[in-house]
């Protein structure tokens, strides 16, 4: 006979046994008395044990219970089910969370660094700032570069940028030069306002031009010349085949000459015969005069370019504002500072000042050798001492014919000196030459002219 | 011993499931009446597996705080005590490991007991129970965790075997099996400790 399993004895204590189960579990009881004792024993331990088990607080611990668990969770910060969800998803759930946290983190991270090397690749453009540059620089060297008779801008400034449009007609602007022409700075216009305003009586057809406004590279060499180095990029170069056929001037007309467009050094035996007029068709050079050759041989060395454009001058007998004597040029003539216009010229030729004692005489020289110098080689300082050579000469002219042709060129130095390097001395010094020779000054080009710088360096 | 009337464990059909939608929806006076229904068998799942006042006390708060937390999650309709019950037999389980022992066997039931005793006509009878009992709940504590647990909830809380499968996550016949085996191994130990017979 076998007796109940344990298995058996428990689940008939706890009542699970059924059917077939329990009645066959119930006979053996009735028959086997280990197993109703085991099943007793059972049944008192269950009874034993929820008796040992059991603990009751008492009623007040119960009473107060429930409000135990509401301040447990409120300070828990939980504010309910519905609220739950809702603050799950607002921002704030996201610095509460660690692991959110981190996963914030690791995004702003991921984006800082995007950014430092965004802006760290970032390509400055400058290409604009350059051209920006040039375009300043062309303004400047505009402005003492019109269109003197016979003598070409780059030979006196250096050559260091291609010249703007040529002179244009006086007033009224033409609207096809204006459409014609590129974009230009508003320095550039000033420029061109005041070549007109120093050539009043130019001829008003006068050819359009292009012109690059592009600087070119120069070095100088061991003789102190300045030598073309290369051409920029960019850089349109078109020779031409030849040179426009000189014709015989006519009064009235305009006559073109050939202009370089940049300077080469010529060695001392070519010099002579490039600085000879009569070596380059030149039927008029209004008001040259004669200049001694170390001056022009330094002024015209630059003289042979590789690309030449026709540049109108006046013709002999047009009215050429700035100039002393109107007599046709000479074969062989030199080309003087009186050939460059307004700008460049000096009224007071050498002959006018040889009728000076020897000493005013000699300041005179001294002054038109440091202007030559300064228009050569072109920095503030050599026009700030081609200024003070002219003070010095003033002294020996006050009073007489050559007085404002002095103060001419002492305002004239200032002013370029100020426009190469502004500085307020020099702004002092050129405002106050130029007011002291418009005070006297008669009618005239150099009076227009004086009148623009003055306007100029008030701005 | 007296022992504290048992309320019954299921509310009136309908009701425990309004309660918990309610409760769901924010009702806090809803969560309230659940905590006061259900109070009672929660302390006494907690105090039957720690024989601790003070940590039955804490593990049936920190139920009712969990339950408050997860009620979004649960199904209404579904009976309210085994899942309460699964949340204190969880947490009394954490409780165990994160002490890496066995829990301690509280003086309190002693002091119970000396109370009674003192009130009690027959105190040599009321003290061979009470060492009856001592005994009993050491062999009780010596038990795993999952045989305190379906003892308890069968001894104790007097749970069917269903809501005893339910509240554990087991099938009900691995409630029987396993009642089974606890009950073999608590007369085991009992009989170890007094040298009594089966």
């Amino acid at each position: 006979m076998s007796h109940l399993t344990d298995e058996q004895r428990s689940a008939l204590a706890d009542g699970v046994l059924e059917g077939g189960a329990r009645a066959a579990a119930e006979r053996h009881l009735e028959a086997c008395a280990d197993c109703r004792a085991a099943l007793a024993g059972l049944v008192a331990r269950d009874r034993a044990l929820a008796s040992a088990l059991e603990h009751d607080p008492g009623e007040a611990y119960f009473e107060s219970f429930a409000g135990r668990v509401g301040g447990r969770i409120r300070a828990a910060g939980l504010a309910g089910a519905q609220a739950r969800e809702v603050e799950g998803r607002s921002l704030a759930d996201w610095f509460r969370v660690p692991r959110k946290l981190a996963l914030l983190g690791a995004v702003a991270t991921v984006v800082a660094g995007a950014g430092i090397v965004m802006l760290a690749t970032r390509e400055v453009r400058v290409p604009a700032l350059r051209e920006q540059k040039i375009e300043s620089r062309v303004a400047q060297e505009a402005l003492p570069a019109p269109s003197p008779p016979g003598i070409p801008p780059e030979s006196r400034t250096g050559t260091r940028s291609a010249p703007p449009l040529s002179a244009e007609p006086a007033t009224p602007l033409p609207a096809a030069g204006l459409a014609k022409g590129t974009v230009r700075s508003q320095a550039d216009s000033r420029a061109k306002t005041d070549l007109v305003s120093r050539e009043p009586t130019a001829a008003p057809a006068r050819e359009q031009r292009a012109s690059s406004n592009r600087a070119v590279e120069v070095r100088r060499n061991e003789a102190g010349e300045d030598v073309l180095v290369g051409q920029p990029d960019g850089f349109v170069y078109r020779p031409r085949q030849s040179a426009p056929a000189p014709r015989p001037a006519v009064p009235g007309e305009p006559v073109h000459v050939q202009k370089p467009r940049y300077a080469v050094p010529l060695t001392s035996e070519k010099r002579a015969d490039a600085l000879r007029v009569g070596a380059q068709p030149l039927p008029a050079a209004a008001g040259a005069s004669a200049s001694s050759a170390d001056q022009d041989a330094s002024v015209v060395a630059a003289k042979t370019a590789r690309e030449e454009e026709s540049k109108p001058v006046a013709a002999p007998g047009a009215e050429q504002a700035g100039t002393a004597r109107k007599e046709p040029a000479a074969p062989g003539r030199r080309l003087g500072l009186a050939d460059r216009g307004p700008m460049f010229q000096v009224r007071g030729t050498p002959e006018a000042f040889d009728g000076l004692p020897a000493q005013p005489r000699a300041l005179a020289k001294d002054a038109q050798r440091l202007t030559t110098i300064a228009e050569t080689i072109g920095p503030a300082p050599a026009w700030d001492s081609a200024a003070a050579a002219w003070g010095r000469v003033i002294e020996g002219v006050q009073g007489g014919p050559l007085e404002s042709e002095t103060r001419f060129q002492i305002a004239r130095a200032r002013f370029l000196a100020w426009r190469r390097s502004a500085s307020e001395t020099r702004s002092a010094q050129a405002g106050q030459a130029l007011h002291t020779f418009l005070a006297h000054a008669p009618q005239g080009a150099e009076r227009d002219s004086a009148q623009a710088w003055l306007a100029r360096l008030k701005k | 011993m007296k022992t504290a009337p048992r309320r019954s464990l299921q509310l009136e059909p309908g009701r425990e499931a309004g309660l918990v939608r309610a409760a769901q929806g924010g009702d806090q006076a809803a969560f309230t009446e659940i905590v006061r229904h259900f109070q009672r068998p929660i302390y006494r799942v907690a105090y039957a597996l720690t024989r601790n006042a003070s940590d039955a006390d804490d593990l049936a708060q920190e139920t009712f705080v969990r339950a408050y937390q997860a009620i979004g999650r649960f199904r209404a309709g579904e009976p309210l005590y085994p899942w309460l019950s699964r949340i204190a037999v969880n947490l009394t389980y954490s409780l165990f490991r994160r002490r890496k022992r066995r829990p301690e066997t509280s003086i309190e039931p002693l002091v119970e007991a000396g109370r009674q005793w003192a009130a009690d006509d027959d105190p040599a009878g009321r003290a061979a129970e009470s060492e009856q009992h001592e005994r009993l709940a050491a062999a009780f504590a010596e038990l795993s965790h999952e045989h305190q647990a379906v003892l308890t909830l069968r001894v104790v809380e007097d749970l069917s075997y269903d809501d005893i499968a339910r509240t554990l996550g087991v099938p009900a016949g691995t409630v029987m099996s396993r009642l089974s085996r606890a009950r073999a191994e608590l007369r085991t130990r009992f009989k170890a400790r007094t040298g009594e017979g089966p």
